[in-house]
């Protein structure tokens, strides 16, 4: 298991440029990302930060450049990178007419499948306990938040992609995902996340890339 | 794969029970549609048993057409779209998924209800038949070419005028064999050529119109 932890070599990304309407919104982006870390992405509004998780979610291609998962081109191993990716991004993905337990149990399908017991678990831990049979335009956009949290959790990702995850949680929510967020990383996983909040974590390696520039902190 | 193909199925067949008008205003349209001929040309026994197929079928296009929106339209707008592509399976296999359900909530009623519109266009008991063969083969052909359209006008604010352009041209070849199938029953000639030819038709879109659709899709997303 520790062999196989140190030959997987996490994300990294070559000389990404990306253009939105012939404005050029980064060039040369270059940078990796190792298991076990946080890379929060920062910069104004406008600056790219969707753009360049859509991109390296493989939603959008870049004008140039690579990104590599493990060493293999994502672009030519989809389906097997689409397995190590979890997305969350401003659009939930939650279908209304559904109830919290029929929308997570259909985004497992579309990946890796999980039982009724592993549903109901999730959405206790998400505080969702007592909403299971309610359809989701009954709730409110911080609880379809949490179904959308729910399902990453429930996903056997090991990259999780978070567009401003944290919009219209509450304290509580946003505490909870925080924590979510480190046992993530502390069990070997990666963390792309863009969020205007500050995200101060104990014991989990946090870089900070800041766009345009494309300068990598710590 | 199976897994994910089936439960998209079920879970798009659910939502449509849920808004029965999904399921009910293509069905009425093609009703209205078809009733309004008799009253407007002439109740005329000859003229609407001439007339009749081709109307039929050009109701069943338009009914098709119209209900396209709801195959992908709420996908992209809630962010599912979003998941589908990026799941492990193939994106056709899950885009075929959803194009059987549309043509179980559009296509499907409509053949259940056209031997009454048939009765009401004064066609003969062969030519009835007929009209549902082609119909079987032919709405299904009209959903997957139907699912191309959509899938690149999604993202358009109002791509409705734009789809609908993209779209009915690639019709015509249905429609002028299916009412030529149907006229030619009606004057007891032979219809197997029209329906070799839509049956391989349909086989074709098959095949292709998923690998085109998903394709579509991917940009329409970008």
């Amino acid at each position: 298991m520790t062999q196989e932890k140190n030959n997987f070599q996490g994300l990294s990304v070559h000389n990404l440029t990306c253009e939105r309407g012939y404005r050029e919104l980064f060039t040369d982006l270059s940078f990796t990302l190792a298991p076990g870390e946080i890379l929060h992405i920062k910069g104004e509004n406008g600056a790219g930060k969707t753009s360049l998780l859509r991109i390296l979610a493989g939603l959008a291609l870049p004008v140039s450049g690579d990104v590599f998962f493990d060493g293999h081109n994502c672009r030519n191993y989809r389906s097997e990178y689409n397995e190590e990716i979890a997305f969350m991004g401003h659009k939930l993905g939650i279908k209304l007419e559904l109830t919290p337990v029929e929308n997570i149990n259909s985004y497992c399908q579309l990946g890796s499948p999980c039982t009724e017991q592993q549903i109901m678990n999730a959405l206790e831990q998400v505080g969702l306990y007592g909403f299971e049979d309610m359809y989701c335009n009954q709730l409110s956009a911080g609880q379809k938040r949490r179904v959308a949290l729910a399902q990453t959790l429930l996903s056997q990702a090991k990259l999780w992609i978070l567009d401003e995850p944290f919009t219209s949680l509450d304290v509580i929510g946003v505490d909870y995902f925080l924590t979510v967020i480190q046992e993530h990383v502390c069990n070997g996983g990666m963390i792309l996340l863009t969020t205007h909040q500050e995200v101060n974590l104990n014991n989990c390696t946090t870089r900070y890339l800041q766009l345009p520039s494309g300068k990598v902190t710590h | 794969m199976y897994n994910a193909f089936f439960s998209l199925i079920k879970r798009d067949l659910r939502m449509a029970f849920r808004h029965k008008s999904e399921i009910l205003n293509p069905l009425f349209f093609f009703v209205i549609v078809v009733t309004l001929f008799p009253l407007g040309i002439s109740p005329d026994k000859h003229i609407l048993a001439e007339i009749g197929p081709g109307i039929i079928w050009v109701a069943a296009l338009l009914a098709a057409m119209l209900s396209l929106d709801s195959l992908f339209r709420s996908d992209y707008e809630d962010g599912t779209l979003e998941l589908m592509l990026l799941s492990e399976h193939p994106l056709s296999v899950l885009v075929l998924a959803k194009i059987i359900v549309h043509w179980l909530v559009t296509g499907f009623p409509i053949i259940v209800f056209s031997p009454l519109l048939g009765t009401v266009m004064f066609l003969n008991g062969e030519a009835i038949e007929t009209l549902m063969i082609t119909l079987l083969l032919g709405t299904p052909i009209l959903s997957l070419i139907g699912a191309i359209g959509m899938a690149l006008v999604v993202a358009l604010k109002r791509g409705g005028m734009l789809l609908s352009l993209l779209v009915l041209p690639l019709y015509i070849p249905v429609l002028i064999f299916s009412s030529n199938a149907v006229g030619s029953s009606m004057a007891g000639l032979s219809i197997s050529g029209q329906l070799y030819f839509l049956a391989a038709f349909l086989i074709f879109c098959i095949t292709l119109a998923p690998i085109a659709t998903s394709a579509a899709l991917r940009v329409s997303l970008e």
